[in-house]
């Protein structure tokens, strides 16, 4: 019932956000190359690119234009519940029209980890970009950092969700 | 008992499968393994900037933040939460938290200063290789523990559960142990009383006597074949009518009337009980006769039931 609750919270603050901002997800059209330091690389089996080498980078400014939402819930790392905020995957697949089944991803650390695409879903991870509503230095697990609504989903407490869960992500290769 | 006992079991049981549904940590092993991983990338980080490589500086700033980040997860992690007061490890963690911060300014700091401090940096990093190693092992150590400990809680979650369901197993046989024998007992007892409903209803109907049961309002219930015989009246007839109406004279219902009574509201008995009794009757067609009669008292389930038992004495006394 809680647990309910807290999805029904979720989806409402979601809806609130994408009714603010509801314009920006539809507004399809070139990706624009950044202005600023490149946080993110997408690559592989996606319609939306702005670079040579077919790829999309997005520097903070273009995050910020994906309709972020804010997923509070603590996690395994951290203690206390966090207040992250950041885009959905969903909408970043969406936005870059993305075709595949698997996201590889890979972080500064050089850590990587297969996410299925099946996880991009409304009220699912984001790629957080804000903890606390500071940005994340790289000595705490950003600049980008992606979270799961652990606390609203028991399912995503799972030792295969925490793997999921890369920090440091710098790129995401989208596999067919 | 038995169910409270299989209640409490099992609210022990699924208590404890909520516990294991959730993980409480992410793969421990693979952060302690990475944690030595990240430090020799920093230390030859170091060692690649300190060869005046100028685009080196970036990487070193970077190495140094991964593995600043994985020390802080490792650390923090759950699983150091368990740790023992261990004082080789407290040393080692302390000595690793000093040099860190101790860097951070520098690393930080433009990058004259960062190149100049390169070589106090690499002798510091050198001085917490065996710390870092001291805290991995000593990690590796801790999970092994915690993967024991876990196998033997699985271990024990699926006894008990065994044991619940043993519990289970016996009580459901022994419920079904009486309840066959319960079964059983009951077709015995059902089978005995219409053996003896057959009995008696064979006496009723062959008796020589008439036989008629009565009400405390003297309502006849029963009416047996030689009553019939008697008084002229059928079973159908006389069935849910007044008895005395249909069989006693009218001059001597007054009496009776007053002898119910006065037995239902005393317990005075004259009559009934009192052994054979002669007086008249009357027959369908008026005729009035002798008749022989004893009178038995019975209460069933909290009614007054009246038996009474009775033969036309004419040719007897006639005679």
């Amino acid at each position: 019932m809680k647990t309910l609750l807290k999805r029904l919270g979720a989806v409402a603050l979601l809806g609130a956000v994408l009714a603010a901002h509801g314009s920006a997800v539809t507004a399809a059209g070139v990706l624009a190359p950044p202005q600023d330091e490149v946080l993110l690389t997408v690559s592989g089996a996606i319609a939306e690119t702005n670079t040579e080498a077919g790829e999309a980078v997005f520097d903070r400014a273009m995050l910020e234009a994906l309709d972020p939402v804010i997923i509070e819930t603590s996690t395994i790392w951290t203690d206390g519940v966090q207040r992250f905020r950041g885009v959905q995957l969903v909408t970043l697949l969406d936005r870059l029209g993305a075709e595949g089944t698997i996201l590889r991803a890979l972080a500064l650390n050089d850590y990587a980890i297969e996410i299925p695409v099946s996880d991009a879903v409304e009220g699912g991870p984001i790629i957080a970009f804000e903890r606390g509503g500071e940005p994340m230095s790289v000595r705490d697990k950003g600049p980008l950092w992606v979270i799961y609504p652990y606390d609203a989903v028991p399912e995503y407490k799972s030792e295969r969700i925490y793997a999921r869960s890369i920090w440091q992500l710098v790129s995401i290769e989208v596999l067919p | 008992m038995a169910i409270g006992l299989t209640a409490l079991l099992w609210l022990d049981l699924t208590q404890r499968i909520d516990k294991l549904a959730t993980s409480q940590s992410d793969n421990t092993q693979w952060t302690i393994s990475q944690l030595e991983v990240d430090y020799f990338r920093l230390v030859l980080a170091v060692e690649t900037a300190s060869h005046d490589d100028l685009g080196a500086v970036g990487d070193l700033r970077t190495r140094f933040d991964i593995f600043y980040s994985r020390w802080r997860t490792l650390a923090r992690a759950e699983a150091y939460a368990l740790l023992p007061e261990d004082a080789r490890y407290k040393a080692a963690q302390a000595e690793v938290n000093r040099v860190l911060d101790a860097a951070v300014p520098l690393i930080d700091g433009p990058e004259a200063d960062l190149l100049a401090g390169l070589p106090a940096l690499q002798a510091q990093l050198d001085a917490i290789r065996e710390p870092v190693r001291t805290i991995a092992l000593r990690g590796l150590d801790i999970f092994a523990e915690q993967s024991d400990q876990q196998r033997r809680e699985i271990v024990a979650l699926i006894l008990r559960t065994g044991l619940v369901t043993l519990v289970l197993l016996v009580v459901l046989t022994i419920a079904a142990i009486l309840m066959i024998a319960a079964g059983r007992r009951a077709r015995e007892d059902a089978q005995r009383i219409e053996e003896v409903n057959r009995n008696l209803s064979m006496i009723v109907e062959t008796s020589l006597d008439a036989i008629i049961v009565a009400d405390a309002e003297g309502i006849v219930r029963a009416y047996n074949p030689a009553a019939e015989a008697i008084f002229g009246w059928t079973q159908a007839e006389i069935i849910g009518q007044p008895m005395a109406e249909m069989m006693i004279p009218a001059h001597h219902r007054a009496a009776h009337a007053a002898g119910m009574k006065r037995f239902l509201t005393t317990g005075e008995r004259r009559i009934i009980g009192a052994g054979r009794v002669q007086m008249e009757a009357c027959h369908k067609s008026g005729r009035r006769f002798p008749v022989e009669v004893s009178i038995t008292h019975e209460r069933v389930g909290g009614r007054h039931v009246f038996v009474s038992f009775l033969r036309d004495i004419t040719h007897r006394l006639r005679a």
